[in-house]
């Protein structure tokens, strides 16, 4: 397997931590502060896998533009959170082997993550939302259980 | 505990500031805060300034940091 | 014992006191315990008043089964009283002696009652009595029994017992049952900076900045640019100074408006009209329960909020979860197809020492390690593999439950919002029918109403400023800022200004030092009172099971038994009792002094079999300190009686007779 395969993804461990784009902690923090927020007190780690999850089913993946920060440790994350992590990059790639690169695996959610909370702050501070609460919960469920067969 | 002393709690956390200036500093205001507490008295501003004179125009403060 | 006691209380004519009566009340490290106990109106709680009122010239209990209250009555001894002429006055006294190991300090207070001539009342001589109170003496002992008068009684007691932390070690136990009611956040707030010298740092972080601005002030005169800046800095500073004043002084008035809605709340409760005594006290119930429905509205708040960011992680990934866990399957099985060779393959070769194209491994080492190498790195590879399959299964799976979870969070977040809406429906009705005449046949009690909407209408219209005004604050502080750094930048340009900029950044340490500190101990004082409330509630409460109690940040309370969380209102007497006294056990801990604690009437809330329960406990309570116990015959049954016995150093009965009470040894 390693025969076929040194050419297309390096191997490389993830960083300690998980970073986001330090213009938009605001975002995050807005969105846990807010007792209005549906996201109120919610914790680093937990928003940004929402933010992520939200980005890819939106938009595309944006670059970090800004100087990085350190928004989390990653241990902060589940195993489950992880292997969630893991899933992203390699629908994204099309490719299981992109594993063997976990900095790239984390970058990847990085960059969706820091798409989604853009979108996301808008979508709660914004004028549409009544009950962005219920409006959200709704909208979680049927992302789990699509009618249509879903095609990333 | 005295309470004609300032509270352990307060005065032993001040004990940990690294800079001794600072240090006494802040330990001289502490205790003439509790001195006024006990007789209320006017001259605290006279007081400091003569601390504030005493800790800062040395020498030794030529590379003094605000931090 | 190492904690200060009291050695001896010396009573003359207090009260129901005839005579001079001397309580020792010495005890030891082994047997810490007073017990003075009499009936209802004997004189029990008088005790308690008697050391007050040495120690701080007032009686701090007022008997609630007392209608006249205690203002009305004269201090000395009512039977002495009776041998005065009009004009004549007699003196009594309370004297108590303190110390460590030996009595140190004498501390008395003496007080006069004075016959007055006689008002006609009716077709009745009323006799007219004057009490008055004199100064706090003291003496100290300086060995043997040299005893000296010593000029300043209140600093030494101030070293002792100060007034502002008394009431954590003298109290009346039947008051603390109000301690938990409602607004009691702020009593905590207020008895936790107490103990903790908070102030101290507010006055020294106050002082500071004043010294700061008189200095930066001598920049004034140095002309030009620097004398513009220093004045625009100064200006922000005052109109700063100006929006806080204008903040606190709003703040005062709502809390006079709110103790006015207090007393009309009183009048109403008290209201001779049975239907207005009842909509009041529904009312009040009604608040209460409003109080904690908005406090479980933000516990649900956060709660959606976990639970919503968590299920969404990994519902709007599912598609990702699926295909990754579909593409890994699919790698899996073409590992073994790929390469031809499978870790069954490998490993076979090895025990077989043969390799498939005929080559014998024993003879070469570095063809079996290379074997080796290649079996332990697809057997790590597929491991990892199928581990990261496994653990994007779970993951998946976990998607149903967490979307559960939420769904029913957002439930009990509709229902409390429900709630809140039928409570404050209810509310709204029964203001309105208090001020409708049709329904309440009470003119007072409409006017009270009116009164009482309007105040809080005013109440809610200065809220609503105060939020505007802090928010103003907080934007007039980044100004204030932004301008110091405009006269510190000018400053710093020339370097014979720099010692000024020097001394005004040395004083900015100091109080960022003491605002930090203030912060520390504050979050240390807090944490501590609550594991020590934690503690002394689980040692005292009669039932098996582990309670866990919070001090949140903003000093309330809460308690959390085995089946979640309970709600302060839904305890009963005896157990707010226990917390209360739990409260009062961990901050005269935490206050730093080491005095006599004396409690009356600890257990009179409390039923008889919890009664007994916490009875066992109380000997662990405060054990290293003296504690003497003022209670009724009632609470001092004789189960009670043999459980602390062990404990008792001194045990005392008032025998009150013919209007006298004599303090007798059991």
């Amino acid at each position: 397997m390693s025969q076929d395969s040194e050419d297309s993804y390096e191997e490389r461990e993830p960083r300690r931590d998980v970073h986001i784009d330090s213009e938009r902690r605001e975002m995050f923090e807005a969105l846990q502060e807010s007792e209005d927020s549906p996201f109120y007190q919610a914790e680093n780690h937990d928003l940004f896998m929402f933010a992520l999850g939200y980005g890819r089913e939106n938009t595309m993946p944006e670059t970090i533009k800004n100087e990085k920060g350190a928004f989390f440790g990653r241990a902060s994350l589940s195993e489950r959170q992880q292997a969630v992590i893991e899933a992203v990059a390699v629908s994204e790639e099309r490719d299981v082997r992109v594993l063997r690169d976990q900095r790239m695996v984390y970058e990847i959610a990085e960059e969706y993550a820091n798409a989604g909370i853009e979108l996301l702050h808008g979508r709660v501070f914004g004028p549409a939302d009544d009950e962005p609460r219920r409006e959200l919960a709704l909208e979680v469920k049927e992302q789990y259980q699509p009618e249509e067969d879903d095609e990333p | 505990m005295n309470d004609s002393e300032v509270h352990s709690l307060i005065l032993d956390r001040v004990d940990e500031v690294e800079d001794d200036d600072l240090r006494a500093f802040l330990r001289g205001v502490l205790e003439h805060e509790r001195d006024i507490l006990k007789e209320p008295r006017a001259e605290y501003a006279e007081q400091y300034k003569e601390l504030v004179d005493n800790f800062v125009g040395n020498e030794s403060l030529q590379e003094f940091d605000n931090e | 014992m190492n904690n200060v006691q009291i050695f001896e209380l010396e009573i003359e004519d207090y009260r129901q006191y005839e005579g001079n009566q001397t309580i020792p009340l010495e005890t030891t490290s082994e047997k810490h315990i007073n017990v003075i106990e009499g009936q209802n109106g004997s004189g029990k709680s008088n005790i308690l008043n008697a050391i007050t009122l040495c120690f701080y010239g007032e009686e701090t209990h007022t008997d609630s089964n007392d209608d006249e209250g205690l203002e009305s009555d004269p201090l000395v001894n009512k039977k002495r009283l009776k041998e005065l002429d009009p004009g004549e006055s007699i003196q009594g006294h309370i004297e108590i002696k303190l110390g460590k190991g030996e009595p140190e300090y004498a501390f008395r207070r003496t007080f006069s009652t004075a016959r007055q001539e006689d008002a006609a009342e009716g077709d009745r001589e009323e006799r007219q009595f004057n009490s008055s109170i004199g100064d706090l003496r003291l003496r100290q002992r300086f060995g043997g029994n040299d005893w000296r008068p010593n000029p300043n009684p209140e600093n030494i007691l101030r070293e002792i017992l100060p007034t502002h932390v008394h009431e954590y070690f003298l109290f009346d136990g039947e008051q603390l049952d109000e301690f938990f009611q409602t607004g009691y956040t702020d009593h905590v707030r207020a008895a936790v900076l107490d103990v903790s010298h908070i102030e101290l740092l507010n006055s020294a972080v106050g002082h500071l900045g004043k010294v700061q601005r008189d200095f930066e002030s001598e920049s004034s005169e140095l002309g030009g640019d620097i004398q513009d800046l220093q004045e625009r800095k100064e200006e922000a500073s005052q109109e700063l100074e100006r929006l806080k004043q204008k903040r606190d002084e709003l703040e005062d008035e709502i809390d006079t408006a709110e103790g006015k809605i207090d007393d009309i709340y009183d009048e109403l409760a008290g209201s001779a009209d049975d239907d207005v005594r009842e909509m009041q006290q529904r009312r009040v119930y009604l608040e209460e329960r409003l109080d904690e429905q908005e406090d479980e509205l933000v516990d649900t708040k956060e709660a959606v909020g976990a639970s919503l960011a968590r299920a969404g992680g990994i519902a709007y990934n599912a598609d990702a979860l699926r295909y990754a866990v579909s593409e890994l399957e699919e790698y899996e099985s073409s590992q073994n197809g790929v390469s031809g060779l499978t870790e069954e393959l490998l490993r076979g070769i090895l025990s077989r020492e043969t390799c498939v194209c005929g080559a014998d491994l024993t003879e070469c080492d570095s063809s079996r390690e290379h074997i080796k190498d290649l079996l332990e790195e697809q057997t790590t590879e597929s491991q990892d593999a199928i581990e990261g399959r496994l653990r994007m299964e779970r993951a998946l799976r976990d998607g149903e439950s967490l979307i559960e979870g939420l769904l029913a969070d957002l439930s009990e977040l509709e229902d409390t919002r429900t709630a809140i809406d039928e409570n404050e429906t209810e509310l709204a009705n029964i203001s309105a029918q208090l001020e409708d005449e049709d329904i309440i046949d009470n003119e007072r009690a409409q006017e009270l109403e009116q009164r009482r909407r309007d105040i809080q209408g005013r109440i809610s219209k200065m809220e609503r400023e105060v939020g505007e005004l802090n928010g103003k604050i907080e934007q007039q502080e980044d100004v204030v800022d932004e301008r110091r750094e405009e006269w510190k930048q000018a400053m710093r340009e020339q370097d014979e200004h720099d010692l000024l900029v020097r001394q005004s950044e040395f004083i900015d340490s100091a109080t960022d030092k003491l605002s930090e500190i203030k912060r520390e101990i504050l979050e240390q004082v807090r944490t501590e009172t609550e594991q020590r409330l934690e503690r002394y509630y689980n040692d005292l409460i009669w039932k098996d099971e582990d309670y866990e109690v919070v001090l949140t940040e903003e000093y309330e309370v809460r308690l959390y038994g085995p089946d979640g969380r309970k709600n302060l209102g839904s305890l009963s007497a005896g157990e707010r009792q226990v917390l209360a006294l739990s409260f009062m056990a961990a901050l005269s801990k935490i206050s730093g002094f080491s005095a006599p604690v004396v409690i009356d009437t600890p257990l009179g809330r409390i039923s008889s079999e919890p009664k007994q329960l916490i009875a066992q406990n109380v000997p662990d309570y405060l054990n290293d300190t003296q504690v003497t116990f003022l209670m009724t015959d009632v609470e001092y049954s004789e189960d009670v009686r043999a459980y602390i016995s062990n404990e008792v150093a001194n045990e005392y009965h008032l025998e009150f007779q013919n209007g006298v009470t004599q303090v007798v040894d059991r």
